[in-house]
């Protein structure tokens, strides 16, 4: 029992390490920020989880709640992770950050946002008279 | 109140794990002191409400979080073959149609695609999210709504509650 | 095991570096440097395994807030030069693109 669970820790972590070792891969192939915030996430989710996993099924919730604060780092991770990507791709956007495409035409979505300049809202949509959420106002 | 006295066992249940010891008095006192100015710490900041401390949805939330697991890993697999091979991508950037009504409920909604490596969320605008996806099949998927209509559904716990709440004329 | 798995992550770190160092734009450097610190949590998380000493799970679990705060206050640091947000940063914002 304690083989199997050994080889199955094993393997998570080895494969978690692979998964990490591909995001650093990509951070260095992809060719814009927007791609290599993809790669930068592998790492954060799947290569971070995997790892940790591995690791929790080595100690157990052991005694000195190495467990537990094993469980609090991924979750923590899991928490913090797409909120630093968003600011991140949301700062490089606004910034004039073109995402990169594979035939050289700008992409589908609008990426004129109202006007780029100014972005203050984004951070301070408390402001009076000012809302982040035109519409979503207008329904309530 | 309710917000603030979970918010204060979450806090002091957070000590005893980290530090643990169970038994030293004084150690659990310096807990229930720096629990108890967190706490007041976010009443000044004005943070105790449904949105500092969303313990209603707490519970669907967890219901949520093995579908979600299961999306990254699957989504990590594409990912990982367009790093192998980089002439896979094909980045792609588009609006997808949120159906959230409440912040919260959006939060969830664009942290979930934020966090499927693959699809990240650049930007919320009222009823709809503009997604940078790597492959042009993730954006394909999140115009499919599963992911909508399941956070939705953890929303639902909240739109109860604070029409309970409304509802009994406490604003 | 912990070993194979440790030097994958230092693999990580020294692509994530190189990519700091190269990356065209500030925004490259910044993801560079997020994902470094992801790695450093995990080397950590492994080095308290490694050597038997379980006191590195906690320092891990502190980098990794620190971690994501120090993304956070760069970002507006490079956003608005100025940690304090955008109301005082006017007179600034030409300086820093």
């Amino acid at each position: 029992m304690s083989l199997v669970l050994d080889v199955v820790s094993w393997a998570c972590i080895v494969i978690g390490g692979l998964f990490c070792l591909l995001s650093g891969i990509g951070l260095v192939r992809f060719p814009d920020v927007f791609t290599r915030m993809h790669a930068a996430s592998l790492g954060d989710t799947l290569g971070a989880g995997l790892i940790i996993v591995g690791l929790l099924l080595q100690a157990g919730l052991g005694a000195d709640l190495v467990g537990i604060k094993l469980v609090m780092i991924l979750v923590f991770l899991l928490f913090t992770s797409p909120v630093a990507t968003h600011a991140l791709a949301q700062a490089a956007l606004l910034d004039g950050q073109r995402p990169w495409t594979r035939d050289g035409r700008p992409t589908e979505g609008k990426l004129d946002l109202r006007d780029a300049a100014d972005d203050d809202f984004l951070l301070d949509d408390r402001a009076p008279g000012r809302s982040a959420f035109p519409d979503q106002e207008a329904e309530r | 109140m309710k917000h603030a006295l979970s918010l204060f066992v979450g806090l002091f249940v957070l000590w005893l794990l980290l530090s643990g010891h169970w038994s030293d008095p004084l150690l659990l006192g310096l807990g229930v002191v720096s629990a108890a100015l967190t706490v007041f710490v976010a009443w000044r900041m004005e943070g105790l409400d449904h949105e500092g401390v969303p313990v209603a949805v707490a519970l669907r939330a967890l219901a949520y979080w093995p579908w979600l697991l299961w999306q990254i890993v699957l989504s990590n697999l594409a990912v990982a073959r367009c790093v192998i091979d980089p002439d896979r991508i094909a980045p792609r950037m588009a609006w997808v149609p949120a159906s959230q009504r409440t912040d919260l409920g959006k939060v969830m909604f664009a942290n979930s695609i934020t966090l499927t490596p693959g699809t990240i969320s650049v930007q919320v605008d009222g009823g709809r999210i503009l997604v940078h996806a790597l492959e042009p099949g993730s954006i394909h998927d999140l115009h499919g709504g599963e992911m909508d209509r399941r956070t939705d559904w953890v929303e639902g716990s909240l739109e109860r509650l604070s029409d309970a709440v409304h509802g009994s004329g406490k604003a | 095991m912990f070993t194979v798995a440790s030097l994958f992550i230092l693999a990580t770190m020294a692509l994530a570096l190189a990519r700091a160092v190269r990356g065209p734009s500030v925004y490259d450097r910044i993801v560079a440097v997020n994902a470094f610190g992801t790695m450093t949590v995990l080397l950590l998380v492994l080095l308290g395994f490694l050597t038997d000493r379980p006191e590195f799970e906690d320092i891990a679990l502190l980098y990794c807030l620190i971690n994501f705060a120090g993304t956070i206050a760069v970002l507006k640091f490079v956003k608005y030069s100025n940690l304090a947000g955008p109301r005082a940063s006017r007179q600034g914002q030409e300086g820093t693109r």
